[in-house]
């Protein structure tokens, strides 16, 4: 066979022209496949990056699939064009392909190759047995675990006979365990990473070092499998969490994973600031002196949560969280797209004044509800847009090519786009299902919805696919639309995502904190979807609770303190009309340093203070003392007490004339504290 | 202050290259001070054959019926209503054969501002945002004239990144740059020391947004407080000849505007003119109106190639562009759609070597000589100002992403060595 004596050749050749090289025996004979062997080495050196011969256009007149995309295209771009001439069957070692990697020959991208390595040894086998596509039995890549053994993280991948269809299980992040198979050690060739360096760093080998304390995945990527392992190295802060018993599913949660982490579980905000969180949250703006007071008195949080989401602020504020979250337009824009947009929020609006659930108002977006989706003219951008905001997957990579940390293919992003081809008209007066053809090709494409866990993936024939498609989107079968609204909701209300980014959920990019997600959409499930439950289920919990850290750091970023936001351009104004008593007169601009020079020199702030009529007059003229009008002036504003230091400072202009104690709103309210979420 | 014209090598220029070299961004030999960019973006989509790619010989539904002349450059032919950029084209470097397949504004207006395809997932930077780093100087490193377009922002940058948007109509008679000042009488000294107080008994900023603030803040009071570098933002300052010669409307003391900042030390400024989508009438777009569109170009990009010779600012480089050219073929309704295929893009001065480069086919339609794509142009950009070609940003995620894309090629016939 051909093959044989390629490699009887190989071993002459060898000898010759590397004496030195260290003897190597005979190889046993192997089975080769391509696709599992050949192309994991050029991933792992780099040879297929977007940088080097997976760009769009390659280099240096030899192209590769990006990450190994297109195996059959990279094996024909290695051992056929230019006539072989990349590979020498005869002799392996003198291949273009192993010159250049090795740094033998001019090379852009420099030496690739360790020399003599197995990576080496394995593409110089593989061109002595002929450069074959396949050789011996085919092995279906069926599933890759990743453990940690010594100071190595070991990725491991399980190969079967079985030629499972496509979308079978080599096509997802299944990590189940196949019946049968063979299990082969691939960690010389897996690609490994950690998803933060600073507390576990791992080099190409695999051998990994603990750097700093937290929490870190490493991850092994091999074909088109990701599998990853949890690193924990504990804080061990003095102050630790001790177990404690709470009957609130989060925090059950959130206690397990601050003791795994070493970090304290600390005290709770006191009921002023928890009144100040819920309001702002809620509806846009911090609590009436009354409300404060009532609040102080008996700190009831479902009560005052009943009591404001029946507020229309409630379902203002968040119809514009859901406008973002659908992707509309910030209101303001002028023109026939900010009409339509104003629209699309008004229908938002009036969702949630009617308590429609998120799965509900989720199935209107889809069914055409408030012209959310017309918005959007290309069925391609649509099938993208339905998969951030509604399944929270960023399906949109796969739109160019298939991307090697996702499981998305290209060919599933064409098939799920066509899902939203526009109906189309039949030529008897009525419609039929609309079309969409593949770019490349010109063929039309077999719409398919996108294979979830638990969802079948299946076609659709329907005229109007819109109702199927938004039972699949909001589905009961497949958790991903559950996981992107309670993810969604918990980063409205943190500032951040137990997932991020918010639209990024996938195996390789794992949450924060597994167990509160899953605890949230178990809440999700139970009280179907309804907002108000859903925020209540995290507003009672000590998570919500927590005070505001510092500064950056491990306490903000593993969710025992809270971290302080800035209250959106919109809020900030429904905040300040609310407080004043007057409404603000105009918008504050975009760019922030325009923003600050408003709120500096612009009549914004200053004319609407100087006016009078505001509650700020008034409470400077109710008061008897200047004590008092402090106290007051802090309480409305700030939703607590002046501390002894503003105090000291303040008394005397609170002893001032009106004027003074204008400014001294107006410094309030352009302050860091009045216009940050903490 | 430090302005452009009076900087010359002093220490001031370490806290830039500090930055840059913090960025993985070194100047390119050595240079008293970072150029400046002004991006002229008309949006909307520039017709190339109503403008700088005349085919005078090419049968009327091709040619149109607005008329061209020949410029100062052997062979060129541009619009009889742009006399005055015909005469300063051998000043020029002019790039007759940009193009691209993105004939969809917002993923045009991607390509063009930053050089790389729209991506469903990452919002790249505009070039001007990669540049505008703070440097700590009073006057703001990216303003945008009257405001910024769609990607003509920080993209994946930090929001601070982002261009301080004058906004107005710099056209009109009343034009100021609002709020940059207290009113006159409006002196609200104490609501300003009260703020100071209120913050400094807040404590400390908690993490990097309360940060980001207090940066804009003190931001804000640099450029309250510093009269003199308000004064790049106030078009009255400049005599009456001078903004009658940029032309009294929106483009033109844009134009002018953003050569007081340049000369000020703003780093890049970003101008925009909007109404270039003419589907219908394009005759009648370009050359009536308030003011007509092509005199209204013509009149302030020549003022401005005039007086940043005149001024020596010599280190500031112009970019006329936008999304796309225009349908070589007029449709029935006498405007032109939208066309990616061919497009020109016009720069001139620092490290920019007059030339015309490209050509496309006798009907305009593909270019019939010298490909070039949009990521080459930004990457002629970045090369003329300096920037390292394989400067390398980091997203939030602290994904490594290039600046200018891998198979980008700049333009080498334009660049002065």
């Amino acid at each position: 066979m051909k093959s044989v004596l390629g490699s009887v050749l190989l071993v002459a050749a060898t000898s010759t022209l590397w004496p030195a090289a260290t003897p190597r025996p005979v190889p046993p004979p192997r089975s080769f496949d391509f696709t599992h062997d050949v192309l994991p080495v050029l991933q792992r050196y780099g040879c297929s990056s977007a940088y080097c011969h997976g760009s769009a256009t390659g280099r240096a007149g030899l192209k590769l699939s990006l990450f190994g995309s297109d195996p059959a295209a990279d094996h024909a771009a290695l051992a056929t064009q230019l006539g072989g001439r990349r590979v020498d069957l005869r002799e392996p070692d003198q291949s273009l392909v192993l010159q250049k990697a090795l740094g033998r020959l001019d090379h852009g991208g420099g030496r690739r190759l360790p020399r003599d390595g197995s990576a080496h040894h394995l593409l110089r086998d593989w061109i002595a047995a002929g450069a074959p596509w396949s050789h011996g039995e085919r092995r279906e890549l069926q599933a890759l675990h990743v453990h940690v053994r010594g100071d190595r993280v070991v990725a491991e991948a399980t190969f079967g006979a079985s030629q499972a269809p496509r979308g079978g299980p080599a096509a997802s992040e299944t990590r189940n365990q196949p019946d049968r198979g063979d299990v082969v050690d691939v960690s010389d060739t897996a690609l490994f990473s950690s998803t933060d360096p600073t507390v576990v760093e791992v080099d190409a080998e695999g051998r990994f070092e603990l750097r700093g304390e937290g929490q870190a995945w490493l991850m092994a990527r091999f074909g088109n499998l990701t599998a990853l392992t949890r690193i924990v190295r504990p804080f061990a802060r003095a102050e630790a969490a001790a177990p404690r018993q709470t009957a609130h599913a989060l925090d059950r949660e959130l206690l397990a994973h601050l003791g795994e982490l070493g970090l304290p579980h600390l005290p709770p905000v006191d009921s002023r600031q928890l009144a100040r969180r819920l309001h702002l949250d809620l509806v846009g703006r911090p609590p009436t002196p009354q409300e404060l007071d009532v609040f102080a008195a008996k700190p009831d949080v479902p009560a005052t949560i009943a009591r404001l989401v029946q507020k229309r602020e409630f379902a203002e504020v968040w119809a514009a969280h859901l406008a973002r979250w659908f992707e509309l337009p910030e209101a303001g824009d002028e023109g026939p797209a900010g009409a339509a947009a104003a629209r699309s929020r008004d229908a938002l609006v009036q969702a949630i004044g009617r308590g429609d659930s998120l799965p509900a108002i989720a199935r209107g977006v889809v069914l055409g509800a408030g012209g959310v989706l017309d918005r959007i003219g290309d069925a391609r951008d649509r099938a993208d847009f339905a998969g951030r905001a509604l399944l929270g997957m960023r399906i949109g990579c796969a739109r160019c090519h298939d991307h090697p940390s996702d499981r998305w293919r290209h060919e599933e992003h064409v098939a799920f786009s066509a899902c939203f081809a526009p109906p189309r008209p039949d030529g008897a007066g009525g419609t039929m299902a609309g079309a969409m053809f593949d770019t490349e090709s010109g063929e039309r494409v077999e719409p398919r919805f996108l294979e979830l866990d638990g969802a079948l993936a299946r076609g659709s024939t329907a005229a109007d696919r819109r109702g199927e498609l938004a039972d699949f989107l909001v589905g009961s079968g497949h958790d991903a639309f559950a996981r992107n609204a309670c993810n969604r909701v918990f980063a409205m209300l943190f500032g951040r995502g137990l997932v991020e980014p918010i639209d990024d959920h996938r195996l390789g990019n794992p949450p924060l904190a597994a167990g509160l997600l899953a605890a949230l959409v178990g809440e999700f499930h139970r009280t179907g979807g309804q907002l108000p439950a859903l925020l209540a289920f995290v507003m009672t919990s000590g998570a919500y609770a927590a005070p505001a850290a510092a500064a950056d750091g491990p306490d903000a970023a593993y969710l025992a303190a809270r971290t302080s936001r800035p209250l959106l351009p919109a809020t900030f104004l429904r905040a300040v009309t609310a407080v004043v008593g007057r409404d603000v007169q105009g918008a504050l601009p975009a760019s922030p340093l325009a923003r600050e020079l408003a709120l500096r020199n612009g009549p914004l702030l200053h004319s609407l203070l100087a006016g009078g009529g505001t509650t700020i007059d008034a409470t400077f003229e109710v008061c008897g003392t200047p004590h008092e009008r402090l106290v007051e002036l802090w309480r409305l504003l700030l939703s607590r007490p002046p501390r002894a230091g503003e105090e000291q400072r303040f008394l005397p202009i609170a002893g001032q004339d009106l004027a003074a104690f204008r400014d001294l709103a107006w410094a309030v309210l352009t302050g860091r504290e009045f216009g940050h979420h903490r | 202050m430090m302005n452009r014209r009076n900087f010359l090598g002093t220490l001031a220029a370490l806290p830039f290259a500090m930055q840059a070299f913090a960025m993985g961004a070194l100047p390119i030999g050595p240079r008293r001070r970072p150029r400046a960019l002004i991006t002229i973006w008309l949006d909307g989509g520039m017709s190339h054959l109503d403008t700088f790619d005349c085919k005078p010989e090419a049968p009327p539904e091709i040619r149109g019926d607005l008329g061209s002349m020949r410029a100062a450059v052997d062979g060129v032919f541009v619009s009889a209503h742009l006399p005055k950029l015909a005469a300063r084209l051998d000043r020029c470097a002019l790039l007759r054969s940009v193009t691209h397949g993105e004939g969809n504004h917002d993923r045009g207006s991607h390509l063009l501002l930053t050089g790389h395809r729209p991506s469903p997932v990452l919002v790249h930077p505009a070039l001007g945002a990669v540049l505008g780093h703070d440097d700590g100087s009073v006057l703001p490193p990216y303003v945008a004239i009257p405001r910024g377009a769609d990607y003509a922002g920080a993209g994946f940058l930090p929001g601070s990144r982002g261009p301080f948007a004058v906004g107005g109509d710099p056209g009109r008679a009343d034009f100021a740059v609002r709020d940059l000042a207290p009113e006159p009488g409006q002196q609200h000294e104490r609501a300003h020391e009260l703020r100071a107080a209120v913050d400094a008994l807040d404590g400390a900023a908690r993490g990097a947004p309360e940060a980001q603030r207090d940066h804009f803040v003190a931001m804000a009071k640099r450029l309250s407080e510093d009269a003199e570098a308000r004064r790049c933002f106030d078009l009255a300052a400049e005599p009456a000849e001078v903004r009658q010669r940029y032309g009294r409307h929106r483009l033109g003391q844009s134009c002018l505007l953003a050569r007081r900042l340049v000369a000020g030390g703003v780093r890049t400024v970003f101008v925009g003119d909007t109404g270039w989508d003419h589907h219908t009438q394009i005759k009648t777009a370009l050359t009536y109106g308030f003011p007509p569109k092509l005199q209204a170009l013509d009149e302030a990009l020549s003022a401005l190639l005039d007086d940043l010779r005149e001024q020596q600012l010599d280190d500031v480089l112009v970019c006329l562009c936008s999304e796309f050219g225009r349908t070589p073929r007029l449709n029935p309704l006498g405007g032109r759609d939208h066309w990616p295929r061919a497009q020109s893009v016009l720069l001139y001065g620092a490290g920019i070597r007059p030339a015309v480069v490209g050509t496309t086919d006798a009907r305009g339609e593909e270019p019939s000589e010298r490909p070039i794509a949009p990521a080459d142009v930004v990457a002629t950009l970045a090369l003329a100002l300096g920037i390292e070609r394989e400067l390398v940003l980091r997203t939030a995620d602290g994904r490594p992403v290039r600046l200018v894309p891998e198979e980008a090629e700049p333009v080498a016939e334009v660049l002065r060595a």
